[in-house]
């Protein structure tokens, strides 16, 4: 061999020992990732826990008008300083033991205070109230005595540049490397406090780039789930949780009470083989043994929202809420020596969804069960005393709040006179029903007919006393239209050892609602005032975010979960916090006024109407061939308080109320940006609530999300088959109207891998598309008409957007009409977006009401988009709407629709011309269209537009049909 | 020996004529055989005869009284028909022995000319009675219209692309624009 030939050899060589080294290290990184052992579950320690520790929260800069340096230090004269944190202090802030660094920012987006962002400081100490702390800063030292400073009102300092404000708690109970949850206390006899709460463990997080060069399989986590368990509170220390459930398991929400023996029962809702059941488990302390797990419920459908007391026997009650024949209700049993002592007993009554149930028990023996009920159309509150022996209800549930407001999510304790105390949601009167934006003139409407899920929300109390109800003297409404200005949700009770009454509730802390974060706050009931209003430290987090509480020394002990969020983009993990509140005053006997509330909730003739047309779209059956469909009806693009941006969507919890009640869907999917922004935590509390609210055949979720990218790429609406598979996160945005996105590619890849579909939302805005891509198979519909803004038919078209008229701005190369004439294949349907309910549905026919039959329908385009209860059929022959075929006959449509009102005009249009448009007046039409100038060889897409007297509009979804004469 | 296998060719020729004939009868009279019980059915097969000018198929389609003005019917509903780009047949009422269809007949002119059809079953035959001509009304959009071909298309084409792999993406209605309340 030649010297060149050997060196070719010796390349070769190199190359290839190169190349197998790669080759073997791709297989071993793809083997790390697919079959990484499970992460490890950190172990939990123990975290002490003293009276004299408190948060102060100190605003910086409030006369800046630049940017300022507020850096610094923090000094105590006694005591210590626990724990630090820096807010809005700009791209340098962060904290090094007593120092920090905090800036003032410019935020050029920023309207008001000339673009100024604060910094702030959370600081944590563990000191007496006579405390001095003292903050040293680039622009001034200033001082304070811990003791003096207030928990409702802010301390002003250094001449109105400073303010500090006291407030509760929180003592991190729990480590970084999980999300901590679900929260609930009991104590026992001895004083012993316990406390049950769930810890979801993540799965290895995902490399960004092996999922965009197309391993999708890592956006399925492995060994993530949850955990319950229990740890305890001597006064001193909290101790590390023990493991109650299985791990990984799937949970939701545990309670946890003390039996009279001294036993502590820790019960909880967990999905095995897809049914949700309630479990418990019994800790005996002084042995430290544990039962095994109990399983209380079998029966098929949900169980969960498990709730516990213990009755003056030392008895444990759990009460739930359980799907049984296509709805929920409420059950209760009674636990003795650790098993139930007879079947549970369903306690409510109404043939509709009873939800949200809470029990208390009195000194007497008597046990109390509250929740609400949709059986007038509207959510009410109804109490019942159960039974101690039998644990039967003993008589007629009191209505607690029964007009036609939303009225819902009861909380009930007793005091130490046998009272009991009621506090509940109030909302909206026709929660639910038709809302498109405020902006409805731009549609244009005339108005909006009901209320969306979030718009007006406060928290009630009342008191049932000598069997009658009453409310507390003092004007609580007044009270927190001063000291707590928007909404308030999740109310929940305590009544201190003194007979002071605590009442907490959930509140978004910004005037406009920005971002999606929240705060607990509490204020108190001295029989006579309420007030000061506290809020709780490091609480930030999830609307619906429900804290453990129990009576405490003098005043109350809670347990509460905060993931450090200014809204869900930034949030950090969640973990426990405690904090223990004191009363601020004396308190005096609680003085009462008898309620005079109204108790007029009754269905209305609207409601009726409205459960006729849903019946004559659930009855509905079309036979062609040998599939036989149904009409199913729903939506996915519900958004909540993972995303409400605005604070205007409500929890999870109110969507899946809305799509069972208000909305009586047949299925629906959330919508939320991305599952939560892609925190994993967030995924998999959607995805959970999502399964929990899976109740075929009578009611489907699907696991969905929005995925936004700006035009011209375009937001697009996911479907995925099941659950388990996380949002894809963005790939390369850069495109061209003739090639595409290569991050639209990559998303109809991942939903080729996984079988799931998505659709482009609001097309012809910044949110939508030029229509560069499309892929007829992962993307075979289009969200034609969203009910928070427009139809995106075409321009012109009603309640079509204009360069004046438009929400999110005016992209006429978005229209529909623009991708039909590209030639994609695109059903309808509608779903609502943002704060809109009830006016924008997705009406499938499906041969099977599972996740599968829906994702089937859709990718048939076997769909119609609807703003109401509108029935439209169209099909040729054996071919539904969305089919694409030959005909030798000439193009014909069957057309059947029955509207909710005189149906006003119906249009046929044929490759996006108007062929035939014509006015029935009339609630059901019957037609038969013939297209007399299709020409042999020619294929033709055809679609049906219906226009109600009252606006209403359903779309059909085309026909495309290949004229071809034998 | 040729002169038989040609008379066996020229039979199986005419066979095929003939076969081909008889197969093609149902399309030349209008399906008569399959659809005789069927009005709706009936009502198609006129339109075809009338779009055909099957002059045979479309007076089978009579009833006796109306076939002796036949080739004028005929005359006028074809020159209806022949200005019309769809046929909608927009409500039917079908007893036991007589039935009624009201037919659209929209016009390129922009016209919605309604027709009824009165038909009659005669043994196992329906029969078509009466044609009658209802007031026109004018289309609540004209045929052919396509509406927003006036929109601006070129303010949708820029490519505003910017972000790049693993951004999150831009979402409606988000700013921090707000301080928190005191």
């Amino acid at each position: 061999m030649s010297q060149a030939g050997r060196r070719w050899v010796v390349l070769a060589g190199v190359v290839g020992v190169f190349g197998l080294v790669f080759v073997l290290q791709g297989i071993w990184q793809h083997g790390a990732s697919s079959q990484a052992p499970r992460p490890a579950r950190p172990a939990p320690s123990a975290v002490p826990m003293t009276p004299t520790m408190t948060a102060v929260q100190i605003e910086l800069g409030l006369k800046d008008e630049q940017p300022t340096r507020w850096d610094g230090e923090v000094h105590l004269s006694e005591g210590k300083l626990l724990d630090m944190q820096v807010s809005f202090g700009g791209p340098m802030a962060r904290v090094d033991g007593q120092r920090f660094i905090a800036r003032s920012t410019l935020d050029k987006k920023k309207k008001k205070d000339g673009g100024i962002v604060r910094p702030s400081l959370l600081i944590l100490v563990d000191a007496p109230a006579t405390a001095q702390i003292q903050v040293k800063t680039e622009q001034g030292a200033f001082s304070f005595r811990l003791g003096d400073v207030p928990v409702d009102k802010p301390m002003v300092l250094l001449e109105g540049r400073v303010a500090v404000q006291r407030q509760a708690g929180g003592v991190r109970l729990t480590g970084r490397q999980t999300e901590d949850d679900f929260p609930a206390l009991a104590r026992g006899a001895d004083g012993t406090v316990w406390l049950a709460y769930v810890e979801y463990l993540p799965g290895r997080p995902y490399v960004l780039e092996r999922i965009l060069a197309g391993n999708f399989e890592e956006l399925e986590p492995q060994g993530n789930g949850d955990l319950v368990r229990l740890a305890k509170f001597d006064g001193q220390a909290w101790s590390p949780g023990l493991p109650v459930s299985d791990d990984p398991a799937d949970v939701w929400r545990p309670t946890v009470a003390v039996d009279g023996r001294g036993q502590v029962y820790v019960a909880w809702a967990e999905q095995r083989e897809g049914n949700w059941d309630i479990y418990y488990r019994v800790y005996t302390p002084s042995a430290g043994t544990w039962s095994p797990i109990q399983r209380l419920t079998t029966a098929a459908g949900t169980d969960f929202n498990v709730v516990a007391t213990n009755d003056a026997a030392g008895r444990v009650w759990l009460a739930w809420q359980s799907w049984r024949q296509g709805q929920f209700d409420i059950l209760a049993t009674v636990l003795e020596n650790g098993r139930p002592r007879s079947d549970p007993v369903v306690i409510s009554d109404s043939d509709a969804n009873d939800w949200s149930p809470s029990l208390t028990a009195d000194r007497r023996g008597r046990v109390y069960l509250a929740w609400d009920t949709y059986a007038h159309g509207n959510y009410d509150v109804r109490l019942v005393v159960l039974d101690a022996q039998t644990g039967q209800r003993l008589g007629e549930a009191l209505a607690i709040a029964a007009t036609p407001a939303f009225e819902a999510r009861p909380h009930i304790v007793c005091d130490a006179q046998d009272r009991v105390w009621i506090a509940y949601e109030q909302g909206d009167e026709l929660w639910g029903k038709d809302f498109a934006t405020e902006q409805f003139k731009r549609i244009p409407l005339t108005g909006n007919l009901g209320a969306p899920l979030y718009r007006n929300r406060t928290v009630q109390v009342k008191c049932l006393a000598n069997s009658k109800l009453h409310r507390p003297a003092a004007d609580l409404q007044g009270y927190l239209k001063k000291s707590a200005v928007r909404n308030r949700s999740l109310p929940q009770l305590v009544v201190d050892r003194a007979g002071g009454v605590w009442l907490f509730f959930r509140m978004h802390p910004l005037p406009g609602g920005a971002g999606e974060v929240w705060y607990s706050y509490a204020t108190r009931y001295d029989g006579q005032s309420w007030g000061p209003l506290r809020r709780l430290a490091q609480s930030a987090g999830l609307l619906d975010n429900r804290l453990g509480l129990v009576a405490y020394e003098d005043g109350v002990l809670c347990v509460y979960s905060g993931d450090g969020r200014l809204r869900t983009q930034n949030r950090q993990q969640a973990d426990l916090f405690a904090a223990t509140l004191h009363a601020a005053g004396p308190t005096h006997p609680p003085q009462l006024v008898p309620d005079d509330s109204p108790v007029n909730s009754a269905p209305t003739a609207e409601y009726q109407r409205e459960l006729q047309d849903v019946r004559r779209l659930r009855e509905f059956q079309l036979q062609l061939g040998q599939r036989k469909y149904a009409l199913y009806r729903g939506e996915f693009h519900r958004h909540t308080e993972v995303s409400a941006h605005r604070d205007g969507d409500g929890s999870l919890e109110d969507s899946w109320r809305y799509a069972l009640d208000a909305g009586r869907l047949d299925w629906m999917g959330n919508g939320d940006h991305d599952n939560g922004f892609h925190h994993e935590y967030m995924w998999w509390r959607i995805q959970k609530t999502a399964d929990l609210f899976h109740l075929p055949p009578y009611f489907v979720s699907v696991h969905s999300y929005e995925r936004s990218c700006v035009y011209p790429n375009g937001h697009r609406n996911v479907i995925l088959p099941r659950r388990g598979i996380r949002p894809l996160p963005r790939g390369n945005l850069a495109g061209s109207p003739e090639k595409g996105a290569p991050d639209t590619k990559l998303l109809y890849a991942y939903l080729k891998h996984f079988g799931g579909l998505c659709a482009s939302h609001t097309s012809a805005t910044d949110m939508g598309t030029d229509w560069r891509d499309n892929d007829p198979w992962a993307e075979p519909v289009v969200e034609i008409y969203q009910g928070h803004r427009h139809n995106y038919e075409h321009p012109g078209a009603p309640r079509s957007p204009t360069a004046e008229t438009q929400i999110g701005g005016f992209r006429p190369a978005g229209f529909v009409w623009n991708a039909l004439e590209k030639g994609y294949r695109l059903g309808f349907q509608s779903s609502s977006d943002h704060v809109s309910t009830h006016m924008s549905y997705g009406i499938l026919f499906v041969t099977e009401k599972s996740r599968q039959g829906i994702i089937e329908a859709f990718r048939q385009r076997h769909c119609y988009a609807a703003t109401d209860n509108i029935l439209l059929v169209v099909r040729s022959g054996s071919h539904l709407m969305g089919d694409i075929f030959e005909s030798a006959e000439r193009p014909t449509l069957e057309i059947h629709a029955v509207g909710t009102a005189d149906i006003a005009q119906v249009h046929i249009i044929r490759n996006n011309r108007y062929v035939y448009s014509a006015q029935p007046k009339q609630r059901e039409i019957r037609l038969t269209y013939t297209d007399l100038q299709a020409e042999p060889g020619n294929t033709y897409y055809y679609y049906v537009r219906i226009e109600q007297a009252d606006g209403n509009l359903a779309w059909a979804s085309p026909l495309w049909i290949t004229y071809r004469p034998k | 020996m040729l002169a038989a296998k040609l008379r066996i060719l020229g039979a199986v020729l005419v066979a095929l004529v003939v076969f081909a004939l008889i197969a093609d009868l149902p399309r030349r009279w209008g399906s008569l055989a399959i659809s005789e019980d069927d009005p709706l059915a009936r009502m198609r097969e006129f339109r075809e005869a009338v779009l055909q000018e099957n002059r045979m198929a479309f007076l089978a389609l009579l009833d006796a009284p109306l076939r002796e003005r036949g080739d004028a019917l005929l005359y006028g509903v074809r020159r209806r028909l022949l200005q019309a780009v769809s046929w909608v047949i927009v409500e039917q009422q079908v007893e036991s022995d007589t039935a009624r269809f009201v037919v659209h007949e929209q016009g390129r002119d922009g016209w919605i000319y309604p027709v009824r059809y009165d038909w009659v079953r005669r043994g196992r035959a329906w029969h078509l009675v009466q044609v009658t001509e209802l007031p026109p009304e004018r289309a609540v959009i004209a045929p052919g219209t396509r509406i927003g071909e006036e929109a601006d298309l070129s303010r949708g084409r820029e490519n505003e692309s910017t972000r790049t792999a693993g951004g999150s993406g831009r979402v409606e209605d988000q700013d921090a624009d707000e301080e928190e309340v005191p």
